[in-house]
C-alpha cells in the first residue's frame, strides 16, 4: 500500500498533549498526515529502524531519556530524518542546543496552536531537505575542484619534464663540456625541478584527502624497518648539511597495524622538516617504543635540534599552506606548506594521532602514534559470534626474486600486487589478507584467512594460481611465487570460550600455523626446486 | 642491418611523444647513451615510422592528442611484427588507472613523468638485454 501521507512519529508521554496534537494532524482521517504515536523514547527508535518516517515530533521529557539524549538517540538510528523538539520548558539555552544537536525546530508546549504545529513540520522537513542538499552540491564542488588540480598537476609535468631533461643534458656534458660553476647552476635548477615536482604530487594529494579518495592499504607493518630505510633515504641530505642522523628503538617493537607505504610518505615528511630546519652540525634523532599514555599503541618521533617552533605557531603548523614567517631558516619557504596537513591526515586514517612539542631556539619533537597489529583484532569482525567455525582456511603467498629484490620499492610494489590480486580472488568481507612484511630470508609472504570449507579451500587456490598465472607482475623471470593452503581445524574446547577470548585463541592458532607455513614450505621447495 | 666489423649494432628507439621540447630531450639523451633514435608527434606517425624503421624499443607518451596513446598500444597489438617490440610508457597522468590500461594493452613498463634519466635507462637496458617476453 503506497502511503503518500507525510508519516509523523510523535513520541510524548503526555496523553491529554498527544490527543492535543493528533487533533492538530487532523486526527486519522487527515489525508495528509498519517501520526503514530509512542509513549517512550526505545519504543520510538524501534519504530524508526523499521518503518518511514518523515518527520519526528521529540518531547524532551520523556521517561526514559532525558532532555536532548533523546534527540542524540533519534539522531543515531536515523540521521536523515528530521526532528522538531517539544518542551514544557521556556529554556532558550535547551532550545540552541537541540538545534546544534540537530534538531530542525523547537516547539514550547502550549504557545504552539494549530497552525504553528503544521508550519513547525512542513518547515522543519524543507530546512532537513535544504541541509541535504547543500551536502551534496558541497560533495560535487570538491569534485570539480579535484578534477581541475589533476588536470592542472598533469599539465605541468610536461614542461617540467622538458626542464629537467635539459638542465640533465647540459650538467652531464652532453652538450659540451660544462664547467663546475656551470655544473653547479645546473644542479640549483635540478633542485627546484625536484622540488615543483614534489609541489604537484601534494597538490594532488591533498584534493585526494578531501574527496576521500586517500588510498590506504592498513597490514601488518614493520615501523622499525620503514623509519631505518626513511633514515638511509635523507641520509645524503643530512650529510650536506653535516647534521648527525640518529635512530634510536627502545624496547619492543611489535608490528604496526599501518600502511608501509604512507608511512615512509610521513616519516620523510618530518625528517625533510628537521633537516630543514637544523642548522649546521645539528641532531636528527628518529625514535620508537610503545606508546605509555595508551597500551596497544607504538610512539614514534622525530626530533632536532633546529630553530625551534614558537607557540603561537606551534597550533597552526598542520593546517593547510602553513608556511613558517621565518626568512632566516634558508630555504624555509619553499613547498607548498602542505606536507604536515597531509602527514596528519594520514596518520589519522590509520588509527594514530599526530602532534608536535618544541622550544624555541632548543629544537622540535614531532610525535605520532599508531596501533600494534593485533591479529585478534582484525578478525573479530570476521569470526561472527554465534557463528563459530570449526575450521579456518590459511592460504599463503610466497613471493621472492632470484637475484634479490631490486629495490624496498620493488618488493613493495610486488606484495601489492599480490594483494590486490588475492583481494580481487576473494570474497569481500567475508575473507582477510594479512601480508607479512617481516621476512628474515628474503621471501616475502602474504597470508589470507578465509571461512571456506575444506572443499572450498581447494577451489579458492586454484582461482588464485590461475589469476597468478595471467597475471603480468608475475610472469617475470626473476620472480618466483608459490602458493600453499591449509585447514585449520578449531579445537572443540574453543568453544567454551567467551568472544573476545575466542578470537584471541583462533588468532594465536593461526599465527603458530602461519609461522609453520613461513619456514617449513620454502626449505621444501628449495629441495624440490618446486616454485612456478 | 648486421653491420661486420668491431661496431655494434645500435639499437634503435622510437620516441613517441607531441611535446617537442619532450621528444628533443629524450633524443639527446638516448643519443648520448648510444642508442639510434627515431622521432613521432603523433598516433599515425608513431605507427607509420614503427613499420618503416622496426625499432628495438618503443618510448610512448599516453597523452597524445584524440586520446592517441592506448591506441597505438592497440595498433602494435594488432601487428603480428609489432607486438613483439616492448613499449615503455610515459605518461604526465595519474598512474592510479593509466597503469593498469597501459600494462592490460601490452606495455611492458609505465613511468610518470619526470622520470629520472637512470631510471628509464635501466629500464631500456633491461628490456632490450631480456628474453623476449609472453606479451600477455
Amino acid at each position: 500500500m503506497n502511503d503518500e501521507r507525510i508519516q509523523v512519529l510523535l513520541v510524548e508521554d503526555n496523553p491529554a498533549y498527544a490527543r492535543l496534537l493528533a487533533e492538530a494532524f487532523g486526527g486519522t482521517e487527515s489525508e495528509a498526515f498519517r501520526l503514530t504515536h509512542l509513549t517512550r523514547l526505545d519504543a520510538g527508535l524501534d519504530h524508526l529502524s523499521k518503518n518511514p518516517v518523515d518527520v519526528v515530533l521529540l518531547d524532551l521529557g520523556l521517561p526514559d531519556a532525558d532532555g536532548l539524549r533523546a534527540v542524540q538517540g533519534v539522531r543515531s538510528v536515523a540521521p536523515s530524518v528530521p526532528i522538531v523538539v517539544l518542551s514544557g520548558r521556556r529554556d532558550p539555552e535547551l532550545a540552541l542546543e537541540a538545534l546544534r544537536q540537530g534538531a530542525q525546530d523547537y516547539l514550547v508546549k502550549g504557545s504552539a496552536e494549530n497552525e504553528v504545529m503544521l508550519r513547525a513540520v512542513r518547515y522543519a522537513m524543507e530546512r532537513h531537505r535544504l541541509v541535504a542538499e547543500t551536502e551534496l552540491v558541497r560533495k560535487r564542488q570538491l569534485q570539480v575542484r579535484d578534477e581541475f588540480f589533476s588536470h592542472v598537476s598533469h599539465e605541468l609535468r610536461s614542461p617540467l619534464t622538458a626542464i629537467y631533461e635539459f638542465a640533465s643534458i647540459l650538467a652531464d656534458g652532453i652538450a659540451g663540456e660544462c664547467s663546475p660553476c656551470q655544473r653547479g647552476y645546473l644542479n640549483i635548477i635540478l633542485r627546484n625541478a625536484d622540488q615543483l615536482e614534489s609541489m604537484i604530487d601534494d597538490l594532488l594529494e591533498v584534493t585526494r584527502a578531501e574527496t576521500g579518495k586517500l588510498t590506504i592499504e592498513l597490514q601488518r607493518a614493520s615501523l622499525r624497518a620503514i623509519a631505518a630505510e626513511a633514515v638511509e633515504t635523507v641520509g645524503a641530505a643530512a650529510a650536506a648539511k653535516h647534521l648527525t642522523l640518529c635512530i634510536e628503538l627502545e624496547g619492543e617493537s611489535p608490528p604496526v597495524y599501518a600502511d608501509p607505504v604512507r608511512l615512509r610518505q610521513v616519516l620523510l615528511n618530518l625528517l625533510n622538516n628537521a633537516i630543514k630546519f637544523t642548522p649546521d652540525r645539528g641532531t636528527v634523532t628518529v625514535r620508537t617504543e610503545m606508546w605509555q599514555r595508551r597500551p596497544g599503541h607504538v610512539l614514534a618521533s622525530v626530533s632536532d635540534t633546529g630553530c625551534g617552533i614558537p607557540p603561537d605557531a606551534l597550533e597552526h603548523i598542520f593546517e593547510r599552506l602553513y608556511q613558517t614567517g621565518d626568512d632566516s631558516v634558508e630555504g624555509g619557504r619553499k613547498g607548498l606548506g602542505l606536507g604536515l596537513y597531509i602527514s596528519r591526515e594520514l596518520i589519522r586514517r590509520q588509527a594514530g594521532e599526530i602532534w608536535a612539542e618544541s622550544q624555541v631556539g632548543r629544537g622540535s619533537t614531532f610525535y605520532f602514534t599508531l596501533p600494534v597489529f593485533s591479529l585478534a583484532g582484525v578478525l573479530s569482525p570476521i569470526l561472527k559470534p554465534g557463528e563459530r567455525r570449526q575450521s579456518l582456511a590459511l592460504i599463503c603467498l610466497s613471493l621472492t626474486a632470484s637475484m634479490g629484490w631490486r629495490s624496498v620499492e620493488a618488493k613493495s610494489a610486488a606484495v601489492l600486487a599480490g594483494v590486490h590480486l588475492l583481494r580481487r580472488c576473494i570474497l569481500p568481507d567475508l575473507d582477510l589478507v594479512l601480508p607479512q612484511m617481516e621476512s628474515s630470508d628474503g621471501v616475502e609472504r602474504i597470508f589470507i584467512v578465509a571461512l571456506a570449507a575444506p572443499s572450498g579451500v581447494e577451489v579458492l587456490v586454484n582461482r588464485i594460481r590461475g589469476q597468478l598465472e595471467r597475471t603480468r607482475e608475475f610472469k617475470d623471470p626473476s620472480f618466483y611465487w608459490r602458493i600453499s593452503s591449509e585447514s585449520v581445524q578449531i579445537p572443540r574446547e574453543f568453544e567454551e570460550l567467551s568472544d573476545t577470548e575466542f578470537c584471541a585463541a583462533v588468532a594465536d592458532l593461526i599465527s603458530l600455523r602461519a609461522d609453520t607455513h613461513g619456514t617449513e614450505r620454502i626449505a621444501n621447495d628449495q629441495e624440490e626446486n618446486s616454485y612456478r | 642491418m648486421e653491420q661486420k666489423g668491431s661496431q655494434m649494432t645500435k639499437k634503435k628507439i622510437l620516441i613517441v611523444d607531441d611535446d617537442p621540447d619532450v621528444r628533443l630531450g629524450l633524443h639527446i639523451r638516448l643519443k648520448a647513451s648510444h642508442y639510434e633514435t627515431f622521432l613521432a608527434s603523433d598516433a599515425m606517425m608513431a605507427i607509420s615510422e614503427a613499420r618503416k624503421v622496426q625499432p628495438d624499443l618503443v618510448i610512448l607518451d599516453l597523452g597524445l592528442p584524440a586520446g592517441g596513446g592506448l591506441s597505438v598500444l592497440e595498433r602494435f597489438r594488432a601487428n603480428t611484427y609489432l607486438a613483439a617490440t616492448p613499449v615503455i610508457v610515459v605518461s604526465a597522468k595519474d598512474p592510479a588507472v593509466n597503469r593498469e590500461e597501459s600494462l592490460k594493452r601490452g606495455a611492458k613498463d609505465f613511468f610518470q613523468k619526470p622520470v629520472k634519466n637512470e631510471t628509464l635507462l635501466a629500464a631500456i637496458q633491461r628490456l632490450l638485454e631480456g628474453d623476449s617476453r609472453d606479451v600477455s
